[in-house]
Order: C-alpha cells, then sequence, then structure tokens
C-alpha cells in the first residue's frame, strides 16, 4: 500500500478539490457538478428533446440559445429571426447550444466522458496503491452495519436511488452544491448542503447506535 | 472550442477528479462514516478547504464574470435531504459511485443504477406532481 496514495492529508484533498472545481470552471465554461452530468446521460438515454426543452436554463443567455434551437429545429433555421442567429451555437441540434462560453449546454456524450474518465481515475490511483482487483464488499464498516446478503445489495440499490433522485431535486450534489456552489456563496447551494450533510449526519449517527 | 478538445478536456478532469477522490479516501465507505460521526475530521476539513480555496480562487479568477446562479427553490431541502440520506448508507455520493467502480467496488454498481435510475425517475415524477422549474448542475 503506498502510503502517499491513501489517505491524503487535508490540506492536499483541498488543494486537489480547488484544482478540480476551478479548473472545471475554467477549461469547460460551466460550473462543476457531477449530478447535472448524471442526469444528461439518464435523459439521453431517453428522450433527448424533453430533456433539452425541461432544463430551466438559469441565464439569460442559455434560454436565448435554446430557444433558438427549438425554434430552428421546429421550424428550421430560416425561422429564427436573423436578429438571433449566428454566434457559434446557431446549431440547430440539441448538441450545437453549446458553445464553451458557459452560455448553453454541453453535448450528453461530453458528460458521459467525464463520468467513465472519473472511473479510470479510480482504476489508476488503485493500479499505483499496489494492484488491482476486484472486491465484493465496501469494507468492514459497511459489512458490519448490512452484512454481505441481499438486505446490503437491496440498500445500495434503494439509497442510490435517493442520491439520484435527490440531487436533481435539490439541483445539484456535494460537487454542483457542496464545493462549487458554496465556494460562490449560492444560496441554493448553501442551503442544499446544509440538507445533505445534515441527513447524512443523521442517518450514519443512528446506523452507529442501532448496529455500531 | 470543438468538441474533440471539450471531450479531451473534460476526460482529463474526470481522471484527475476520480484519481485524487480516490486518494483523499472519499470512496471509503469506513471514512466517510467516520466522517459523518465527526469520529475523523480528515475529510470534512478537505471538503471545506477545497469549498474556501475554492471560493479565494473564483473571487480572483471570476472578477465580473457571469456565472450560471443556483438558487433555493422548493426542491432544494427535501432532495437534499434525500441525497444525504442515501450517501451515508452507500458512502457513495454521485462522484464516489463512479470511482468506486474504477477501485474495483464491484457492490457500487448497485449504486450506481440506483442513481441513474432516480436521476432518469425525477424529471417524470416532477412533471406530474411537483410544479416549480426544473434545474440540472450546469443549466
Amino acid at each position: 500500500m503506498k502510503e502517499w496514495l491513501t489517505n491524503w492529508p487535508f490540506w492536499l484533498g483541498s488543494v486537489a478539490f480547488a484544482a478540480i472545481v476551478l479548473g472545471y470552471w475554467k477549461l469547460i465554461g460551466h460550473p462543476l457538478g457531477a449530478s447535472g452530468s448524471y442526469a444528461r446521460v439518464a435523459d439521453a438515454a431517453s428522450d433527448r428533446e424533453q430533456a433539452a426543452r425541461e432544463i430551466a436554463l438559469s441565464d439569460e443567455a442559455a434560454m436565448e440559445a435554446a430557444l433558438r434551437a427549438a425554434t430552428a429545429a421546429e421550424f428550421g433555421s430560416e425561422a429564427v429571426p436573423a436578429s438571433m442567429r449566428g454566434g457559434p451555437s446557431s446549431d440547430s441540434s440539441a448538441n450545437g447550444l453549446f458553445s464553451g462560453d458557459g452560455t448553453g449546454l454541453m453535448p450528453w456524450t461530453a458528460h458521459l466522458t467525464f463520468l467513465l474518465m472519473m472511473v479510470v481515475g479510480g482504476f489508476v490511483a488503485t493500479i499505483l496503491r499496489g494492484g488491482w482487483t476486484p472486491v465484493l464488499d465496501l469494507g468492514a464498516t459497511h459489512t458490519k452495519f448490512f452484512g454481505h446478503g441481499i438486505a446490503a445489495g437491496v440498500s445500495l440499490l434503494v439509497a442510490g436511488g435517493f442520491i439520484g433522485f435527490g440531487t436533481r431535486m435539490a439541483g445539484g450534489c456535494s460537487s454542483g452544491h457542496g464545493l462549487s456552489g458554496c465556494a460562490r456563496l449560492q444560496p441554493g447551494s448553501l442551503i442544499g448542503t446544509a440538507s445533505f450533510f445534515g441527513a447524512a449526519v443523521g442517518v450514519s449517527l443512528l446506523l452507529e447506535r442501532l448496529f455500531g | 472550442m470543438s468538441n474533440k478538445s471539450l471531450h479531451i478536456r473534460i476526460g482529463v478532469l474526470g481522471l484527475l477528479f476520480g484519481f485524487a477522490f480516490s486518494c483523499m479516501g472519499f470512496t471509503d465507505f469506513g471514512e466517510v462514516h467516520k466522517m459523518f460521526t465527526f469520529q475523523d475530521l480528515r475529510l470534512f476539513l478537505t471538503f471545506c478547504g477545497g469549498v474556501a480555496l475554492s471560493m479565494v480562487g473564483f473571487l480572483i479568477l471570476a472578477r465580473g464574470k457571469r456565472i450560471a446562479k443556483r438558487s433555493f427553490h422548493k426542491g432544494t431541502i427535501p432532495g437534499g435531504l434525500l441525497f444525504g440520506v442515501g450517501w451515508a448508507l452507500t458512502g457513495a455520493c454521485p462522484t464516489g459511485a463512479v470511482v468506486q467502480i474504477g477501485e474495483g467496488k464491484v457492490m457500487a454498481g448497485l449504486t450506481l443504477l440506483g442513481i441513474v435510475a432516480g436521476s432518469w425517475l425525477y424529471p417524470r415524477v416532477h412533471r406530474k406532481v411537483f410544479g416549480w422549474p426544473l434545474e440540472v448542475c450546469d443549466a
């Protein structure tokens, strides 16, 4: 086990978090948000256009780009008033909404790339720690609480559902609200983060009391 | 920016994020549980330090620039609570689940399946039951 790749001291983790948050925003043009990536990928799997329509775009430029693209998609690009045309995002496909300057949506495939490369990141870290082997449990603490059987599997599936449903309902998760949003003192992020942290503390203390 | 350049950029960021997340121990159920029960403040401080440094960074880099706002709405608290319950039970946030899979934690596949299903389901329930406008992280 390589010491320097395990349980980083808090300052190193903090620097890494900030580098990712700021790097993502600088290079991509959007604030970081992992649950948003899940949302886009989950929607793409079922109904892309529906998703594009439902997303309430929070800044005006993005809304304008969305309207422009929707109009073009519905009636052809000629239907878009000349004054609204032009710019890098006049493409009529939903993917064309993304212009890279933070005023539109990225193609959902970019979100998929992001999630898949996080898998690779975990894989590389584990290899460098001394070797990758599939493991069937989530560690001693998890096994102490949930065991090895069906209960453990069902709890992960159901709780995973809570995560997907809840982060989408709250409009963000621990990266979008917690890191990126709180750092910009966004009201939704501060309240959202307090909510999920509070609930997680409550449930963890309960687990400790019941099975600890 | 071209599509290829976007994929390269976001791919490198995902790789670094996953790598760092794993090294921090945020993918370890035991470590996450110790954070939520305040037995060990390391991860909590990691998170708070990340917020503080990002705040300084945004103050310097984002002066005068527009960044999408994250407003409070009716879904913020119930959604946050639901996510918190899920995080405490799985030891994974949305980032954690994919990184756990990369680490070889096979069981996290169930967490991932749940997250994608919940994420897919939400707008459908929202349309029928709730009325406020929907948002996603990157809107």
